[in-house]
């Protein structure tokens, strides 16, 4: 899978741009602040409907606009997909693939997808627990599409026991009711960590590879999925009766804070370098080296469900790595799409950058060079 | 801002004002309606407030009804052993419609939502648990399989297991004559949880 060709009218700072790329190494070469970033993002958007960054779509349309538009045109297995998005501020966004409206984001063809990674954005590591949250949710829906309806699922009814919570400060008697709501939140919630321990048992090994690949560290990293709820020991079959107790438990908490403390909502990832919490205490290359890690994981990840390697986005990830490295990254084993954008094309081995396509971008306009 | 002589905004204002119904369809009906000959647009009119007037619920099951108690509590024939709990009167309708339910209903008229301030005594829960004293053996839960009528269910259970009845929840799965590829993933999970053996 791969994206052919892209047209972006008013996204970001590229009022209308259209051009094709290689199915190989793509480089988006320039000055700071000219858009190469952007045209990251626009791909990104392309492949994975979400922005990158900010959750706010609008951001995405060009300063003094009302509307965007991206297409792209992706060469699959099963031929080409075309694919374009309407952003129209105060609307919501319109996707359309091959012609044809699609209102569920599960309709769509499901092995286009993008990684990204930029050493700038690391709230992978140190940001907050929602963040990893977040990054594993969206990655688990992607794969297993039934997930994203449990977190729904298990998202109402934890604001409906939330808002209970609340009442029952006033209102005792309604205690009575809530052995129904946390009846609910067991059996969606106890569905979300199989699943996600399930998808981390293969995920975690990946991390660890990648890290001792990029890092050249001796040590090796240790990551922990760190639950509220399904505390080590504890057997898939039984995390829905550990997850009534553990709700049980923190009633008085849950009463007295008026939010529901313990569940999959509330869990996060540790991750440790010679018992050193990476989170708080790590360096910013040790950071940077993890969220790389993690995006690599991701990516191999996905390979081995769908079959097909994810696009690769790397926005100026070279300066950290050494010339070897810099090289597998850029011409790995796999086959893949990569775009990658420098400030300076000698970050970029000779050879490599021969067989690839270099894009100059200048004050949003792009020219192949 | 006059696009609409005054009458005709106002009925367009009321009739947006009803389910399903957005400012582009109360528009349609409007101008539909004024086009209707005179008697038709009474006729509608009184089978409005016709219904409105006679219709109450009734005091047993809750469901709407011109005779109290309704046609289908005071039928001799059906089985009053057994009592199906549904959110809405259309829920009845729909059981109904499969001529194979012969017990009784109760209408809750709702779910439990604290979200919308609805709690177990703003639904008709009470009222369940004083007709279940006299000689019924079975009531079926048949709320909405989302998370409210799920909630409610449960509720329900747990307040009538005690006395000794048995509880049923209607199941959930694939429709029949439907394609097993064009049911969604989790239906197809709950049908697959709720499977029996052949």
């Amino acid at each position: 899978m791969h994206l052919s060709k892209v047209r972006l009218v008013d996204f970001r700072n590229f009022k209308e741009l259209e051009t094709e790329f290689s199915e190989g190494l793509n480089v988006f070469y320039g000055d700071n602040a000219q858009g190469k970033t952007n045209l990251l993002e626009a791909i990104y958007f392309l492949c994975n409907l979400k922005p990158v960054r900010s959750n706010k779509e609008q951001h995405l349309v060009a300063f003094d606009k009302t509307k965007a538009y991206l297409k792209g045109i992706f060469t699959t297995s099963s031929g080409p997909v075309d694919r374009e998005i309407l952003l129209n501020i105060g609307d919501r966004k319109k996707v359309r693939e091959c012609d044809v409206e699609k209102k569920r984001l599960s309709e769509l063809y499901w092995q286009i997808h993008a990684v990204f990674f930029s050493p700038d954005d690391l709230s992978l590591v140190k940001g907050r627990p929602s963040e990893r949250r977040r990054f594993l949710d969206l990655l688990i829906t992607r794969l297993r599409p039934q997930y994203g309806r449990y977190l729904a699922e298990y998202s109402r009814a934890l604001s409906q026991r939330n808002r209970l919570l609340k009442d029952l400060k006033k209102n005792r008697t309604l205690l009575c009711a809530l052995e129904a709501w946390d009846e609910q939140l067991a059996a969606l919630g106890s569905v979300i960590l199989k699943t996600r321990m399930a998808f981390l048992e293969k995920l975690f090994p990946l991390v660890k590879r990648y890290y001792f690949y990029f890092s050249r560290d001796e040590r090796q990293i240790d990551i922990k999925y760190e639950s509220t709820v399904a505390l080590p020991g504890v057997s898939p079959e039984a995390f829905r009766e550990a997850f009534s107790s553990a709700l049980r438990k923190s009633l008085p908490q849950d009463v007295e804070s008026g939010f529901t403390q313990v569940g999959p909502h509330r869990d996060d990832l540790q991750f440790l370098l010679g018992g050193k919490d990476l989170r708080y205490f790590g360096s910013q290359g040790e950071q940077r080296t993890l969220s790389l890690s993690v995006k690599f994981a991701e990516r191999q990840m996905f390979f081995e469900v769908t079959g097909v390697y994810p696009i690769l986005l790397l926005d100026d990830a070279l300066s950290e790595l050494d010339v070897k490295r810099r090289r597998w990254l850029l011409q790995g084993e796999e086959i893949s799409q990569v775009f990658v954008t420098t400030a300076d094309l000698s970050a970029i081995p000779e050879d490599v950058l021969k067989k690839g396509r270099i894009y100059r971008i200048k004050a949003g306009a792009l020219r192949w060079s | 801002m006059g696009y609409y002589a005054e009458p005709i905004a106002r009925l367009i204002e009321e009739l947006s004002r009803l389910p399903g119904i957005g400012p582009k369809t109360a528009q349609r009906l409007a101008f539909y309606i004024l086009k209707m000959p005179k008697d038709r647009v009474s006729k509608l009119v009184q089978a409005i407030s016709g219904a409105r007037e006679s219709i109450v619920y009734c005091s047993v099951c809750g469901n709407f009804t011109d005779v109290d108690p309704c046609s289908i509590c005071s039928a001799s024939y059906r089985d009053r052993s057994t009592i199906m709990v549904v959110e809405e009167p259309k829920d009845v309708v729909a059981i109904e419609k499969t001529r194979d339910y012969k017990g009784l209903y109760h209408v809750l008229h709702g779910v439990i939502s604290p979200l919308e301030g609805i709690g177990p005594d703003d639904i008709r829960i009470k009222e369940l648990l004083s007709r279940v004293a006299s000689g019924v053996k079975e009531v079926i839960i048949a709320t909405n399989p989302d998370v409210e009528g799920e909630a409610t269910a449960l509720y329900i259970a747990r307040l009538l297991k005690p006395l000794g009845l048995k509880v049923t929840r209607i199941a959930h799965g694939i429709p029949v004559g439907g394609d097993l590829d064009y049911a969604d993933e989790i239906t197809l999970a709950k049908a697959l949880e709720g499977r029996r053996e052949l």
